[in-house]
């Protein structure tokens, strides 16, 4: 592991912006966040809201039009070698090299990071396991499906143990099983004092995987904060109640303790604090005003209804550049820059 | 191996950008083929001029060892323009920004890419050189000649591949990066003294050779076929090429500093 600047934490980005030459609107537009040690971070947002941009600056690829950004207290744009020296990255395209096999691949990568020769090898074995690449790792990048490059490039980002680590969207083109497996990694590199800094697109993983998310849109955060707290102000969850004279048993709700808000129709709508606790109640309630509820269904606000709330729509994850299978086949892998 | 053996940066990038010329041989196989072709049949369409008097007066003992150099050129302007693919093929994988963001100082990701050229270059001049002296071609000034040619081509090699560099840096596209690539490579080889002896040549098209860098190197072999080494000709070459870099390379690594 690195050693970190001082103890401060581990990104420090403040009144960040970022504009492209001829595009009238900047694509990160004065943002600031905090990121401590051992933190998972998410940064969440609808396609074109300023992720890739605030990733790649902090990644010392893209200079800021303005604002600071410090990873482990050293300037990205003053004090870039420093700043590469603690950094992993595994970008929203994958970067792995087609003319190398999967293990040279991986050797390489921690070479240049002057790990010794015989290290970047041990090390390179160790991650093909980790990441179950051994039966290709002998193979060509060139020949891999969608998913492995991505599995190849993970594991790349991370020979080199950084001390803070970002993925730009990096469950895109994954199978659901290497997702699981990619967010175990993660929680236990993050334990071990690793933070990680990461977009997506997905939010129910976000939701499980981040500590804290701010959700980005049109270069701007407009909200933060832990996945619990954001869904919560969104006003809680909600009952569906299927019950005859759902206009009667809208007034009655109305104004019930635990109960911010009902919208009655085919399945009347109760809006709670928390749904759980206020079930029986609100059952018991009707059944004692001669509506019998037969059938209720418990919905736990999820960070949808936090980006509804804030974005006004929901995130469409993007398609996967490269194949979303995982598979022995090549499939073709074209390549775009992220603009 | 002890346990603390590092390889030099510069290795492994170089290695690396040879590796790929390794691994898809076709690459070198295409700058070479042609080059070989054009050799066995321009050798043969122009055998009739080599017996002119005109022709006999210069010097040459045959088309074929004058046509030489040009082809040993006109493989490095393939090369060159497979340079700027490979930096292209880079920027698409994502690979030059993991080496952007990698410890590594950025004058050496460009540093590594000449010396990969160069390899290549000598490489292949070196082939050609073989084959046309196995088809019969011989210079006056023996095998240093040959040596003087290959040093002069390479170094043109090199300074032709920071402009297709250049192109693939400020375009950042492949299909763009070819098209000009392939678009400036004839008309350099064809305004210059390749097929023809600079006095053969009309007048315009004399002057246009003089502003030509290829030209220089492609006559310097020429009269090493022809009359053996000439001090006037090889630092005419010298500076040439040395105008050529420094307007180039320059713009190249400003190119490259600012695409990060």
């Amino acid at each position: 592991m690195l050693i970190l600047a001082k103890d401060g934490p581990a990104i420090e980005v403040s009144d960040l912006v970022k504009g492209y030459r001829g595009s009238r609107a900047p694509a990160v537009a004065g943002i600031s966040f905090t990121i401590g040690r051992g933190e998972i971070f998410g940064l969440l947002g609808p396609n074109g809201s300023g992720k890739t941009t605030t990733v790649r600056i902090l990644v010392t690829l893209l200079r800021q039009t303005a604002g600071t950004a410090l990873v482990g207290g050293f300037d990205t744009s003053r004090q870039a070698p420093r700043v590469r020296r603690l950094i992993g990255y595994a970008g929203q395209f994958t970067g792995v090299d087609d003319d190398l096999t999967v293990r040279e691949n991986l050797a390489y990568a921690a070479m240049l990071q002057r790990i010794p020769h015989n290290e970047s090898w041990r090390r390179a074995d160790a991650l093909i396991g980790e990441f179950a690449l051994a039966e290709v790792a002998g193979q060509r990048a060139s020949r891999l499906s969608g998913g492995l490059r991505r599995r190849l490039d993970l594991a790349r980002a991370l020979i080199h143990r950084p001390a803070v680590l970002f993925l730009d969207e990096p469950t895109t083109g994954l199978d659901p099983q290497s997702r699981g497996a990619l967010w175990d990694r993660l929680r236990a590199l993050a334990a071990g004092g690793t933070s990680v800094l990461l977009t997506t697109q997905y939010l129910e993983e976000a939701d499980r995987a981040c500590d804290r998310i701010a959700i980005l849109d049109a270069g701007r955060i407009v909200v933060s904060g832990t996945p619990a707290d954001l869904k919560e102000a969104t006003g809680g969850g909600q009952l569906l109640l299927t019950a005859p004279d759902s206009n009667r048993a809208a007034s009655l709700l109305a104004g019930f303790p635990g109960v911010t808000g009902v919208q009655p129709g085919d399945r009347l709508a109760v809006f709670c604090r928390d749904p759980a606790a206020s079930l029986v109640p609100v059952i018991q309630l009707l059944g004692s005003e001669g509506i019998a509820v037969t059938a209720a269904e418990l919905a736990q606000p999820t960070l949808d209804d936090v980006f509804l709330r804030y974005i006004g729509s929901r995130p469409r994850p993007e398609a996967p550049v490269t194949g979303a299978v995982s598979g022995t086949f090549a499939v073709g892998h074209g390549r775009r820059r992220a603009s | 191996m002890s346990d603390d053996f590092r390889l030099p940066v510069i290795q492994l990038l170089t290695v690396r950008n040879i590796t790929r010329s390794i691994r898809t041989p076709m690459l070198v196989a295409i700058s070479l083929i042609q080059p070989a072709l054009w050799l066995v049949l321009f050798s043969q369409i122009f055998r009739g001029l080599a017996g002119t008097t005109q022709f006999r007066a210069l010097g040459y003992g045959s088309y074929l060892s004058f046509f030489l150099p040009g082809m040993v050129v006109l493989s490095m302007l393939f090369t060159a323009l497979q340079s700027g693919m490979a930096m292209m093929s880079d920027i698409d994988s994502g690979m030059l920004d993991k080496l952007l963001i990698a410890p590594v100082r950025r004058p050496l990701i460009l540093l590594a890419r000449v010396l990969a050229d160069v390899a290549t270059m000598t490489a292949q001049a070196v082939i050609l050189i073989v084959i046309g002296v196995a088809m019969g071609a011989r210079f006056r000034a023996g095998w240093p000649g040959f040596i003087v040619l290959v040093v002069f081509a390479v170094a043109f090699g090199v300074a032709w591949a920071s402009v297709s560099n250049l192109i693939a840096l400020r375009t950042r596209n492949s299909e763009l990066t070819m098209v000009l690539g392939f678009f400036l490579t004839l008309p350099v080889l064809f305004l210059s003294t390749a097929f023809f002896p600079k006095p053969l040549l009309p007048g315009w098209l004399q002057a246009v050779t003089a502003a030509n860098p290829a030209s220089y190197v492609i006559e310097t072999g020429q009269r090493l076929a022809a009359t053996g080494n000439g001090w006037g000709q090889d630092l005419r070459t010298l500076v040439a090429l040395a105008v050529t870099a420094a307007v180039f390379v320059p713009l190249t690594m400003t190119a490259f500093r600012a695409s990060a």
